[in-house]
């Protein structure tokens, strides 16, 4: 199998930007990724597209704005695991040696299009007696609090830490630290979660172009690889499903660990999906990196020192390609004040749910290493 | 009762607040549906018809019984 490198990432701002259209997003993302590959853009043989709310055909919507036509270009869309879906679908592309170079777009536009939380068009029972997005998160974490006894007030403790962390970064929506009173007395939206436990909505893009590592031949020794990738999708809530486990993320991460040939305990930093507060700790647990019932509770690696969506917000095509951009900074010792010195070993995780009965629509897991 | 929570922000048009809770029945199936009433994880509750087409049916409190 041809190992796959990380050779260029690019990222615009998130939060709203009214005034940028999609392709405009996605142009500024897809270039300074080209760039800062060095890879000459004639050599891209496949371009991965992730958007999910835009209306189709994203990925070559924004190569017109670039002048790279012509070749082989998939849009794919997997709920909220849209962009790490499509870096999972690039790698095995290279991996299989059918793909050289592959460059990836993750692009969202969110304002404007909902009042309030993403509004799930669909026809299915669950949606149309009020099953939100948080409503789903929120029954989730009713029952991790029941199961574990930690009481919900702790989630608080995510949205103070991912703030926190948020502060630093330049490209994050919200870059205001925040007290867990203030969390906790925000709005509320479905028990026990309140608005500052909730990632907004957010415009914005990310890159990256991945290659085979013959393609940067003698230049790869301190390159980024990206080391496995795993996706999957949910299965029927059913008498059997534990809510207070993310077993689909389980599935993923297995996948993922098992083609990169690491374990949790070697991982640096993680990036994980914190749509909602209790979605980071479930997913830490399910990945591996905290045992289950204790991602509140015990020391865990640095996880979302981005910001996480709680401060980035949540341009859902952008979030999975933006936290592999995230991680490679990191890796090349490049995050500036945010930097987890000596990370040599990443992890990034999304989750995407909202259908019918699913526990979810999918998972994905992806590991990169120096 | 396997998960319970009272939803406070809904899109527009919807009335808020509304319960909704997951139920584990025998012999080995599990329901979503609104709740009438207050109830917490592990309480049992009573499932009814409902006159719409698509809630079709909810779970009540004993008490509301």
């Amino acid at each position: 199998m041809a190992r796959v490198a990380v050779a260029g990432v690019g990222m615009t701002n998130f939060g709203k930007q009214e005034e940028l259209s999609i392709e405009q997003l996605g142009a500024q993302a897809a270039l300074e990724a080209l760039e800062d590959s060095g890879i000459d853009p004639s050599r891209i043989d496949l371009v991965i597209g992730s958007n999910v709310l835009g209306g189709g055909g994203a990925g070559q919507r924004v190569l017109e704005q670039i002048g790279i036509l012509g070749p082989e270009v998939v849009n794919v869309e997997n709920a909220c695991a849209s962009g790490t879906t499509a870096v999972h679908l690039a790698r095995r592309a290279i991996s299989s040696g059918e793909a050289n170079a592959v460059l990836v777009i993750g692009v969202e536009k969110m304002t404007g299009l909902f009042k309030g939380g993403i509004t799930l068009d669909r026809t299915d029972r669950p949606t149309a007696i009020g099953l939100t997005m948080a409503a789903i998160y929120a029954l989730w974490a009713q029952r991790y609090s029941y199961e574990y006894g930690v009481p919900v007030e702790r989630l608080a403790d995510i949205s103070v830490k991912n703030r926190r962390y948020g502060a630093a970064n330049p490209l994050a929506m919200f870059r205001q630290p925040v007290t867990a009173e203030e969390v906790l007395t925000s709005k509320p939206v479905a028990d026990p979660l309140t608005l500052l436990q909730c990632c907004a909505n957010s415009d914005g893009a990310a890159a990256a172009v991945l290659v085979s590592e013959q393609v940067v031949g003698g230049s790869s020794a301190s390159m980024v690889r990206l080391l496995g990738t795993g996706v999957s999708s949910g299965r029927e809530i059913g008498r059997k499903t534990d809510l207070s486990t993310l077993a689909v993320s389980q599935d993923s991460a297995r996948k993922a660990f098992s083609l990169a040939g690491v374990k949790p305990q070697e991982i640096d930093l993680a990036e994980i999906h914190d749509a909602f507060t209790i979605g980071e700790v479930m997913a830490t647990e399910a990945i591996g990196l905290a045992s289950p019932g204790k991602a509140l509770l015990e020391e865990v690696v640095p996880v979302n020192v981005s910001g996480g969506l709680l401060s980035k917000g949540h341009p859902v095509g952008a979030t999975g390609v933006a936290q592999l951009v995230e991680l490679t900074r990191h890796l090349r010792g490049e995050a500036g004040e945010r930097q987890v010195p000596g990370a040599r070993l990443g992890i990034a995780h999304t989750i995407g749910g909202g259908v019918s009965t699913l526990e979810a629509i999918a998972s994905g897991t992806l590991i990169v290493g120096v | 009762m396997a998960s319970v929570t009272t939803i406070r922000l809904a899109p527009p048009g919807v009335e808020v607040p509304y319960t909704l809770a997951y139920t584990d029945f025998d012999p080995g199936f599990r329901l979503i549906a609104r709740l009438e009433g207050e109830a917490n994880i592990g309480d049992t509750v009573k499932l009814i018809a409902v006159d719409d087409e698509t809630e079709r049916y909810r779970f009540i409190t004993e008490r509301e019984s």
